[in-house]
This record gives structure tokens, C-alpha cells and sequence, in this order.
């Protein structure tokens, strides 16, 4: 865990799920299938999410699969086209989850089918932030990137423009703080 | 039916949501109530888990275990999300306090109303004892400013046009009017705190 203790990120990406089945039953738990006052039988098939699936599993209470963001559809597109796929609509943190499945899951493909996903889709965000004054339209594109690659078109934009401004001379300027610049436009 | 720690996992969605807003969003009482309520709740019933544990059944025992590790998780779930909205609050209040000027001398009066507003009781505490440390700290240092704007300076003085009136600056020359659209060529030491605070506005 580390650093990631206090990591806002880190803690949705372990809200992700993943298909479960418990080995044996589970007295008091089966409002996690929708029933409040009986147990949860063994081998029912429940989603419970990843702060909850990785201490189990490693202490075989439950069985894991694969979650579907990872199955075979998806690498089969991944394959075939990587930008053209959706990762912001399969899962918001569709990296930094398939690496902590990784630990998890035996999977030997996993981790190229991510790294080689990553590395192909990069040059397409990185293009895009630097070519972002063109002003085409590219949010098709962007709503289908997943959170760590939000994250670094937002670090490509802001450099851009923290660029266009040097250009302009305006960061030697002193600013108002940003906190007071909404209050004195209102 | 969902899990436990729903409420925690919503303040760090809230969090989250508003990481990019210029000010800082209210804080969620209500939800870190809830959080707080659960926790206890979650608490007790470990315990009734365990006692049950101790008379249980060879057969029964492995599922009580299990489901006292999930309701350990949940606990240890609901803390870290409580500390990370926390703490996440603190670091933006003490971002705005360093970009105001450091909290010079100056307590919560300093801060814009809208976000003293949004704040918990004890984060208005943490800022009353902040700015105490750091006012401490910076008298050690008369000669520089600690406060001062990150800005790398390149000239001795600057051009300002006054945004809102301030009476009257003493300035190292003597005293200066700053009325409200009247510009200025003063020296940018005297006139940064008021750039910072949005009474002036720096032109080239």
C-alpha cells in the first residue's frame, strides 16, 4: 500500500469489483444477494469490490474471475484497435485495477495485453494535448480514456498552455489568488 | 444491496469531484456522521461475530471467520476513506492559506467567507493554530518574506491598475492613494500582497 494510503485515486480503484464466489457459507452476509435475513450460501456467484476481494482471496475465503473489462472481447478489440476502444466506459481505472489484479489472478497475458494497450495509446493523448489550439473536436476520444490517462492529457494541457503563456510573458506576472478570483468576477 | 462503507466511499467521491474547484466544497458533516454511526455499528457486531465464533461449530467456524474479516475490512475501509477526505481537505486549506500570503499574521478574517463557510469546526480550529505557527516561524525572518508570491521577479517596480479602493499604502516613498481605477509604478515588494489579495492587478 504505501503511498497510496492516501491516495483519493487509489481508493476508487479499489472500489472496483470483481466476480466472487465464497467457499463456504457466510453467516449474516446474504444481504450481499439482496436477501437481509439469511446467509450467504457457499458457490453463490456476488460482485464485492476489490478492498474486500483481495484479503479473501489471498486467505481462500473466495474464488475470483476475471472481471468482464478484462475478458476475452475486450483484449480481442485491444488487439485489433487500441485506440478505438472505450476504457473510460469499462471501467474508470481500468490500468491502476488491472495491475492490482494482477497480483490476484493468474493471468500470464494480462500484464502485455495493459502495457502494450498503454504504450499504443499514448502517442494519441500526448499528440492531442499538444495540437489542443487547433480546437477540433476530440471528446469522443477523451471520454473514452480511463482516469490514468485523464490525468496525463490534463498534465499535457496545462503544460501547453503554461507554454503559450511564458510565450506571452504572463508568468512573471503576479496573479490574484485563485481562490479570490471567483469572488471578485461575481 | 450494497456493502459496507458506502458513505466513506461518497466523501472520497466528493473529494474527488471537486479537486479541481477553486474553492473548497462544504464540508460533509452529515455523511462523516453516517460513516461514524456505521463504524460503530460494524464494531459491535464483530464482536457478537466473535463470541459466536468461540461456541460455534467445527463447520460453522471458517464462515464466521470469513465474515468477521469482511466486517474487519469494512472498518479499516471506512478509516482510511475518513483520512484520506481529511486529509485531502487539510492540504488544500493550507494551499490557499500559502497562496493568500502564508496566513501573515492573518487568522481566518483572511480567508474568502464562501470558503470559511464550507469549513468544520475543527478545520477553522486547524487554521486558528496553523497561522499561529507559521506567524511564530516567519518572525524569525525579518528580512525575507516568507509569504511572498512565487513569482521570479524580474523588475524592481511594477505597473499596477487599482481594482477596489484601499485608502491609503504606506510605501517605502512615503504614502500613495490607491483609488479605484488609478494606476500605479510602484515597488513590487510594496505592492504584492495586495496583487495576491485581488486589490491590485499587475500589467505589464
Amino acid at each position: 500500500m504505501g503511498d497510496e494510503y492516501w491516495d483519493l485515486d487509489a481508493i476508487l480503484a479499489e472500489q472496483q469489483k470483481l466476480p466472487s464466489f465464497f467457499r463456504m457459507d457466510v453467516p449474516g452476509y446474504g444481504f450481499l444477494e439482496g436477501n437481509l435475513d439469511v446467509d450467504l450460501a457457499a458457490n453463490t456467484r456476488i460482485e464485492l469490490p476489490y478492498w474486500l476481494a483481495e484479503h479473501l482471496a489471498l486467505n481462500d475465503y473466495i474464488d475470483l474471475e476475471l472481471p468482464k473489462c478484462f475478458g476475452h472481447r475486450v483484449r480481442n478489440d485491444l488487439n485489433a484497435s487500441p485506440t478505438s476502444v472505450n476504457l473510460g466506459s469499462l471501467c474508470s481505472y481500468y490500468y491502476r485495477f488491472g495491475v492490482k489484479i494482477i497480483n490476484l489472478v493468474v493471468d500470464a497475458m494480462l500484464p502485455d495485453i495493459l502495457a502494450d494497450a498503454f504504450i499504443a495509446r499514448l502517442p494519441l493523448i500526448m499528440d492531442y494535448t499538444q495540437t489542443s489550439r487547433l480546437r477540433t473536436d476530440r471528446s469522443e476520444f477523451i471520454y473514452s480514456l480511463d482516469e490514468t490517462e485523464k490525468e496525463l492529457y490534463k498534465t499535457g494541457h496545462e503544460s501547453v498552455t503554461a507554454m503559450a503563456q511564458w510565450d506571452q510573458r504572463k508568468a512573471v506576472r503576479i496573479h490574484t489568488a485563485e481562490v479570490l478570483r471567483r469572488e471578485r468576477t461575481m | 444491496m450494497s456493502i459496507y462503507s458506502d458513505d466513506a466511499l461518497k466523501l472520497v467521491k466528493d473529494a474527488k469531484r471537486t479537486a479541481e474547484t477553486p474553492s473548497l466544497s462544504p464540508y460533509r458533516d452529515d455523511l462523516v456522521r453516517n460513516v461514524l454511526l456505521e463504524m460503530r455499528h460494524l464494531e459491535a457486531s464483530l464482536r457478537d461475530i466473535l463470541a459466536q465464533r468461540e461456541k460455534a461449530l467445527p463447520e460453522q467456524v471458517t464462515g464466521l471467520t470469513a465474515a468477521a474479516t469482511m466486517h474487519h475490512l469494512a472498518l479499516r475501509r471506512s478509516k482510511r476513506c475518513l483520512l484520506a477526505y481529511t486529509r485531502h481537505r487539510v492540504d488544500r486549506i493550507l494551499d490557499t492559506l500559502w497562496e493568500l500570503g502564508g496566513g501573515s499574521g492573518s487568522s481566518n478574517a483572511a480567508l474568502p467567507a464562501d470558503l470559511r463557510r464550507n469549513l468544520s469546526s475543527s478545520e477553522a480550529d486547524f487554521i486558528t493554530g496553523y497561522t499561529g505557527l507559521v506567524s511564530e516561524y516567519r518572525g524569525q525572518f525579518l528580512e525575507v518574506d516568507l509569504g511572498a508570491a512565487l513569482v521570479p521577479p524580474r523588475d524592481l517596480f511594477v505597473e499596477v491598475r487599482v481594482l477596489k479602493d484601499c485608502g491609503e499604502v504606506m510605501t517605502e516613498n512615503g504614502a500613495v492613494r490607491l483609488v479605484k481605477n488609478s494606476q500605479h509604478y510602484l515597488r513590487r515588494t510594496d505592492v504584492e500582497p495586495f496583487i495576491t489579495a485581488g486589490y491590485l492587478k499587475h500589467i505589464e
